[in-house]
């Protein structure tokens, strides 16, 4: 398990640093590619302001009763990211749980008037 | 823009004041009649055993020996037993708690709320000064399984006051809203695909939804409420579960047991 | 989630310049078909028949002959990204939009589903 963490967040590290992948949603991904000689301090306020924009996202769902789970377990793992200092792997997963969490928020919106048309008559 | 803003809030306002819970559950049965025209809507009292002939089979095989047995048993003795006062949880329900199980849940007008019988159980606790049970517990399950036991064959009478239509109507809006990164309602599942295969498992009709609980699980290993199952039913579609006994699960719970009026209990049950 | 980050790294090699000349199309059917059967992934034998797939449901039409049912590739994807487009009352999940699957990953199933 160990071993495959470790390929995992290799894998991402590359993910951010070398190809042209933007992660699991191109809709977020921002045009600032990080590059390696990034200050490491801003890296990490990068990733924090993403993170704050999906927590309060979430919690917007949240409070509507439209959370997803995978929201709530990638904002744990982007914050344990952060916290042993893989910026890269931590920038990967805040940006997909902005992305979930816009969505479900997008969801319980849209939800707000569309159930009407399936009650039957 | 200002004339199609007001034309919404009108229809809006409109179809507030026309809130009528036995017009859904009239409209709810002729939907069933209709997609599934080969069974009586009194056969959904058995979930998708009413759907599929060699599944019922098994199925009535285990309930020759029910799982559920025990836990009605030890529900008798625990809901005789004194609480530390010298009441009992007789005092707290009408007919001393027998064969109360079709009102509910109701909506208790001075709370202002939908009342499950779980909720009522622990409310009754808490009256007596005795610690709450855990929703998901062994306790729980066994006194609303004894419950539900001495209600068997009576039919389900909820009524909704005009004071209660709000909670109706969430959770009848809880039931049919999408929700989950795979965009599911309650209705996509149990509508508009009712009796389809999901993998293995046959979707069962939401008229019979309320009729069986507390229900033995196999996979759960124990007796369960119907707010553990819309835990499930939530999370397998990406949803976040709400706490059991929330203000959202409640109003479902009121609705959907509405939807079932006049069918008659058969709690409890064995499922999957 | 484990076989997710499996897939991940099955990207990865996919996606390093250099190695991704390396994938065949059959291998891309293959991945697109391990996603597609994964039923923590693109799950779709809960709903489709598809050949080799055990256990499957029935709520969707089996997915058979996709070349004369989708002779434009993009329909299929579009099919598969955000099935509501077609029909906004459809239960089957929004793949792409919802971001259940990775732009990548949807264009494996496709792959795969284009070639049944
Ligand atoms: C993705 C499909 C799906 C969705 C969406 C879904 N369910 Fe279910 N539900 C199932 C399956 C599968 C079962 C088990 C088989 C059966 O009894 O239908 C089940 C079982 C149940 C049961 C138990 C039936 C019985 O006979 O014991 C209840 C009650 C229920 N669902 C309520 C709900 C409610 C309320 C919602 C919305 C919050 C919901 N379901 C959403 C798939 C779904
Ligand atoms: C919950 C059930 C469900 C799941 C899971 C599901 N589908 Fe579907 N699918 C449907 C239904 C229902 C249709 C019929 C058209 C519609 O309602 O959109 C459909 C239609 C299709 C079609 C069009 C078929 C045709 O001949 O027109 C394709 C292709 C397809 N699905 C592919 C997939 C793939 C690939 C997956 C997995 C990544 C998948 N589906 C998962 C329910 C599902």
């Amino acid at each position: 398990m160990k071993h495959l963490k470790l390929i995992v967040s290799t894998g991402l590290l590359l993910l951010v640093l070398g190809c042209a992948e933007p992660g699991r949603n191109a809709e977020v991904g921002t045009s600032d590619s990080v590059d390696e000689s990034v200050d490491v301090q801003d890296a990490s306020n990068d990733v924090r302001s993403i993170l704050d924009q999906a927590e309060s996202a979430y919690a917007a769902a949240k409070a509507k009763n439209h959370a997803w789970v995978i929201t709530g377990r990638l904002l744990t793992s982007a914050s344990e990211a952060l916290e042993a200092g893989n910026e890269a792997a931590a920038m990967v997963e805040a940006k997909r749980a902005l992305f979930t969490a816009q969505a479900s928020v997008t969801q319980a919106n849209k939800e707000e008037t569309a159930w009407r048309g399936r009650v039957p008559k | 823009m200002k004339a199609g803003l007001f034309i919404l809030m009108f229809l809006g306002i409109a179809s507030q004041a026309v809130a009528d819970p036995e017009a859904d559950r009239v409209a709810f049965e002729k939907f069933y009649k209709e997609r599934l025209p080969g069974i009586e809507i009194a056969a959904h009292k058995d979930g998708a055993y009413a759907l599929d002939a060699a599944k019922r089979e098994q199925w009535l095989e285990i309930e020759d020996f029910p799982p559920y047995e025990i836990a009605v048993d030890e529900g008798e003795s625990l809901f005789s037993v004194a609480f530390a006062n010298g009441k009992s949880y007789t005092d707290c329900f009408a007919n001393g708690g027998m064969g109360i199980k079709q009102t509910y849940p109701y909506f208790d007008l001075d709370r202002g709320e939908v009342i499950t019988l779980e909720l009522a159980i622990n409310n009754c606790r808490d009256a007596n000064d005795e610690a709450q049970l855990d929703y998901m517990g062994e306790e729980m399950g066994n006194i609303s399984a004894y419950m539900a036991f001495t209600s068997r064959g009576n039919k389900f009478d909820i009524k909704v006051p005009e004071e209660a239509v709000e909670a109706y109507e969430q959770g009848k809006r809880f039931y049919y809203e999408r929700r989950g990164q795979l965009d599911f309602a309650c209705s996509s599942c149990h509508m508009d695909i009712v009796g389809g295969l999901l993998r293995a498992e046959i979707l069962s009709a939401s008229i019979g939804h309320a009729t069986h609980w507390p229900t033995y699980r196999f996979k759960w290993e124990q007796i369960g409420g119907i707010q553990r199952r819309f835990l499930q039913c939530n999370e397998q579609v990406g949803a976040e579960s709400l706490a059991q006994q929330s203000k959202a699960y409640r109003n479902l719970e009121y609705f959907l047991t509405y939807m079932n009026n006049g069918m008659e209990l058969n709690g409890p049950a064995s499922r999957r | 989630m484990r076989s997710v980050a499996q897939f991940q790294i099955l990207l990865l090699i996919l996606l390093v310049p250099g190695i991704s000349t390396a994938v065949s199309p059959e291998q891309r059917i293959e991945m697109g078909k391990a996603i597609a059967f994964n039923r923590n992934a693109g799950n779709c034998l809960s709903c489709h028949v598809i050949a080799d797939g055990e256990l499957p449901g029935m709520i969707g039409p089996p997915l058979v002959q996709m070349k004369l049912r989708f002779p434009d590739r993009s329909a299929l994807r579009s099919q598969i990204w955000e099935a509501a487009k077609r029909n906004p009352d459809t239960v089957m999940p929004p793949y792409g939009r919802h971001s259940i699957l990775t732009e990548q990953e949807v264009d494996l199933v496709v792959d795969f589903i284009h070639s049944l």
